[in-house]
């Protein structure tokens, strides 16, 4: 019987520092003390609650096997694919398209919701729970019928399965490239106000009340429904709720250019809004960080920012920002474990994770020393389609263990 | 914000939003301008500056009156012009946009004067343009139409050449106008006192304070003592898309009556960019009256393009070895 | 040590008494173009001087210059005017400095858009060598020598004197 150590500092919940993590058989079975010297942070493997990696045939299966393969190096083990490939993840023969491998951060499906994405007929949902789907959503496309979203949350509770939504008013989304503020009205864009997220919210709330269904909130982008969340936990709902990266560190001023990587859906809001997600993630409303990172080839971006397809690739960027958000004072380390990696875990239906005794042994040794500029040398990811091209990033994965192996 | 347009020396390199330039440089547009008016009362109604340049008109949105002007300006500055109306739809990839740019780059193009129906398309070719390439921006979007801004400028500077003391309504469509957007911030830029807005919100974009602006919803109280009145374009199918009711209730709030006129002060001149809807946002006796300036916008339309024509592609010097 | 400059109303006094007595002007008095900045505050007093009737013409080159892609736009163009029509006239064209002959070669250019004139005449005050056209001046104030690094220049318009300025 093999014991290992694995060193790293880390702060827990309760204001505890450690030293590191003792390994039998795969599972964590003490925890080291304190020591002084170890500048390196060790934290559970982050799961990723949202990628959106396009194509899954042809050239599109190589591209996101070189992503989850760059995922690995990047400190990511487990990804929660978005229902929107190609083709689209309602059955399970699409399930099976995922790529599955050594070297590879593996790829965790969200079952569509309906089929097609369309909103109208409810998917197979017993079906692709059987091919491992623990969760169904809609990616970004909306259910515009209520009647359709109460029938599918009542199905999918049949099944005991999350549900993740992106809140939307579809009406008042519709032909929006940017959010309705002082950014859009320079540049004479169209506008998606905030009111289309809170206003679907407030929709799908009601809905949960009436279903009980568990329900993930996804990408949440305004300080409003912020506080709509905060109410409804504070109500009893079962629901949780995340945040993208982008939106933690960019707004809409960022626009000023014209940038067509920051294109983003749901809109790169104003200062007030980012401020609130940060204080949302920090006093537990919002449940997780999420990359959104959504790779695309150059054309996408290759047009008038209106033009050109949404999203944006931040995988390289995702850990160092959340590390950020613990060096700029905003997050613990304790919050920041639970982010990206427990409560992800729990929302994917994933084996629990943390630096426990007697959980599996999946963590991250992290320097959150290392300077780099992020540009295209220094990533991992291929995409050409970076949110945070130029920035300088501090801090870079060292080395990575799932199940007391390392895998990096 | 817009680094993109200006070389090192603060020169203009393209010609895209009026945001983001000095107020001397939009001095030097309309003095400029001025010089260049006589040319058109010569015997030889040219002048050699851009001898052996080549401009390109790439319209993707048709506009057979404002291209004219461009091709007439570049002619009288003795380029070589080439019109292109590029049909696209909107599914249209931006991939193919620019093929056509750097099709046309490879023909020696020296200018692009470019009008696209999307927000930022200017900025997207001038960001893809061969070193040496310029991009003028003819219209984007809602985004901006320098070029209208400024001839408006100097048809104002003619009448009323301290900016300062100007007070100057636009009204209407302020929403879907890149006119508008262009045009506050030049009046912002050269100081004017005091810009208003005058529109139902429905018109209005977002916070539209932040333009430095003072909204009016209502057309009596906006004109005020104002010495200038912009007239909007109203497109009818605002009034399907839930912007307006229907019928004539837009032209009896926002319509310019010479009633309605009377709340301006007694000398405050009249303009409208074009195409007029007459009886939908002016009355025809506005139009033609007194106080109407539309048809000096039209001719000084020209030498103003001229202006910025030649002052960006004489700014080419910075970046050609 | 530069030479002394002359004195420009002395110049003036004399180019106007050589002006009225070309014989091309007896019949009728040539129309007056003065070439901005400088050439413009010579003609101004030439006018004066020679007592005519028609009022002064101003020709700013900028659009017209051969270096116009090297170096640009002038920043500080004015516009040019010329009051009457050019066709069939005599004109006097007047500049401060002559130097390469590309500003004259221009201002020529500029003056046959306009129209065709019966003939035109070139006054300049100082003529500083460096030819690089075949241009000279009919009416000549005086010849400079200019030591390299030096450039003379024209101040004014009250009091119109030259003076030397050293470049770098």
């Amino acid at each position: 019987m093999s014991r290992t150590m694995i060193e790293g500092q880390w702060i827990d919940a309760q204001g505890q520092g450690w030293g590191g993590v003792a390994v039998e058989d795969g599972r964590i079975t003490d925890l080291l003390p304190a020591r002084d010297g170890n500048p390196h942070w060790l934290l559970p493997a982050p799961v990723d609650l949202a990628w959106h990696p396009g194509a899954l045939e042809g050239q599109g299966a190589d591209t996101l096997r070189a992503e989850l393969t760059a995922a690995i190096r990047c400190g990511v083990a487990d990804v929660a694919v978005e229902p929107d490939t190609r083709p689209v993840l309602d059955d399970p023969a699409a399930v099976a398209l995922l790529p599955r491998g050594a070297g590879m951060a593996r790829a965790h499906p969200i079952g569509a919701l309906s089929e097609q994405l369309e909103g109208q007929a409810l998917s197979r949902m017993a079906s692709l729970k059987e091919a491992g789907v623990r969760c169904v959503g809609m990616a970004l496309a909306p259910v515009r019928d209520s009647n359709v979203l109460r029938r599918a949350l009542q199905y999918a509770r049949s099944m005991d399965l999350t549900v993740m939504l992106h809140p939307q008013d579809a009406s008042l989304t519709h032909g929006g490239v940017a959010h309705a503020g002082k950014v859009a009205t320079r540049l004479g864009l169209k506008g998606i106000p905030v009111a289309a997220e809170t206003a679907g919210l407030a929709r799908d709330l009601a809905l949960v009340a009436d279903t009980g269904c568990r329900v993930h909130f996804c990408r949440i982008s305004s300080a409003r429904a912020v506080e709509m969340i905060a109410q409804a936990k504070a109500d009893g709902l079962p629901i949780t709720a995340d945040a993208a990266i982008a939106h933690l560190f960019l707004t809409d001023h960022d626009l000023m250019g014209f940038n067509p990587n920051l294109h983003l859906r749901p809109p790169l809001r104003d200062q007030s809004d980012r401020d609130a997600l940060r204080q949302g993630l920090a006093d537990g409303t919002l449940d997780a960080i999420v990359s959104q990172h959504t790779p695309l080839g150059r054309g996408a971006k290759t047009a008038p920012f209106p033009m050109s397809t949404p999203g944006a690739a931040t995988l390289d960027a995702w850990l160092p920002l959340c590390a950020k958000l613990v060096q700029e004072g905003i997050l613990t380390q304790a919050r920041l474990h639970a982010l990206i990696a427990e409560n992800p875990a729990r929302i994917l239906g994933l084996e629990p994770r943390g630096l426990k005794p007697g959980q599996q042994a999946d963590c991250l040794l992290f320097d959150p020393r290392a300077e780099w500029l992020h540009e295209p040398e220094h990533c991992h990811s291929h995409a050409g389609n970076p949110a945070f091209h130029q920035w300088p990033m501090t801090g870079r994965v060292r080395q990575l263990w799932l199940a007391g192996q390392a895998v990096l | 914000m817009n680094d993109l347009q200006l070389n090192p020396d603060g020169s203009l390199r393209h010609f895209l939003s009026i945001e983001g330039l000095k107020p001397a440089l939009l001095e030097q547009i309309i003095e400029t301008a001025a010089s260049l008016e006589q040319v058109a009362k010569r015997a030889v109604k040219k002048v050699p500056v851009l001898r052996g340049k080549t401009v390109m008109n790439l319209f993707f949105e048709p506009s057979t009156r404002t291209r004219t002007t461009f091709e007439i300006a570049a002619q009288r500055l003795s380029a070589d012009v080439i019109n292109l109306d590029v049909q696209t739809s909107s599914t249209t990839k931006g991939e193919s946009l620019l093929d056509t740019l750097k099709t046309l780059e490879a023909m020696h193009a020296d200018m692009f004067v470019i009008r696209h129906h999307e927000s930022g398309a200017a900025t997207f070719f001038a960001r893809h343009a061969a070193p040496g390439v310029s991009v003028l921006n003819a219209g984007d979007g809602w985004h901006a139409h320098p070029t209208q801004a400024m001839l408006d400028m100097f048809t104002i500077w003619k009448h009323k050449p301290r900016f300062d003391r100007l007070k100057v309504a636009i009204v209407g469509d302020i929403l879907h106008s890149r006119v508008a957007r262009s045009q506050i911030h030049a009046l912002n830029l050269l100081g004017a006192m005091e810009v208003r807005l005058i529109a139902p919100q429905t018109l209005l974009p977002e916070q539209p304070e932040s333009l430095g602006v003072h909204v009016y919803h209502n057309m009596e109280e906006g004109l005020r003592d104002c010495d200038v009145v912009i007239m909007l374009r109203l497109q009818k199918e605002r009034m399907q898309g839930a912007h307006l009711p229907g019928g004539d209730e837009y032209f009896r709030c926002y319509g310019l009556t010479e009633a309605r006129l009377q709340h301006a002060r007694p000398d405050c001149i009249v303009m409208h960019p074009g195409p007029m809807n007459r009886g939908v946002e002016i009355a025809s006796s506005v139009a033609d009256g007194p106080q109407s300036v539309i048809l000096e916008q039209v001719s000084n339309g020209l030498a103003v393009r001229m202006a910025i024509m030649a002052m960006v592609l004489g700014g080419q010097h910075e970046v050609r070895p | 040590m530069n030479d002394p400059l002359p004195h420009i109303p002395a110049l003036l006094e004399d180019m106007a008494g050589r002006i009225a007595a070309l014989p091309r002007f007896q019949a009728t008095a040539p129309l007056l173009v003065g070439i901005q900045t400088g050439g413009l505050w010579l003609a101004e007093a030439l006018h004066q001087r020679l007592a005519l009737q028609e009022p002064l013409g101003k020709l700013d080159i900028s659009f017209y210059r051969d270096d116009f892609s090297r170096i640009g736009i002038n920043p500080s163009v004015q516009p040019s005017h010329l009051p009457w029509a050019v066709d069939g006239r005599h004109l006097l064209l007047v500049d401060d400095i002559l130097y390469t002959g590309r500003t004259i070669r221009a201002a020529m250019n500029e003056l046959f858009d306009y129209g065709r004139p019966a003939s035109i005449t070139l006054a300049i005050a100082v003529d500083r060598g460096g030819r690089e056209l075949p241009i000279q001046a009919d009416i000549l104030g005086c010849r400079l020598e200019v030591p390299a690094g030096q450039q003379v220049k024209l101040s004014g318009p009250e009091p119109l004197q030259l003076e030397w300025v050293t470049h770098e």
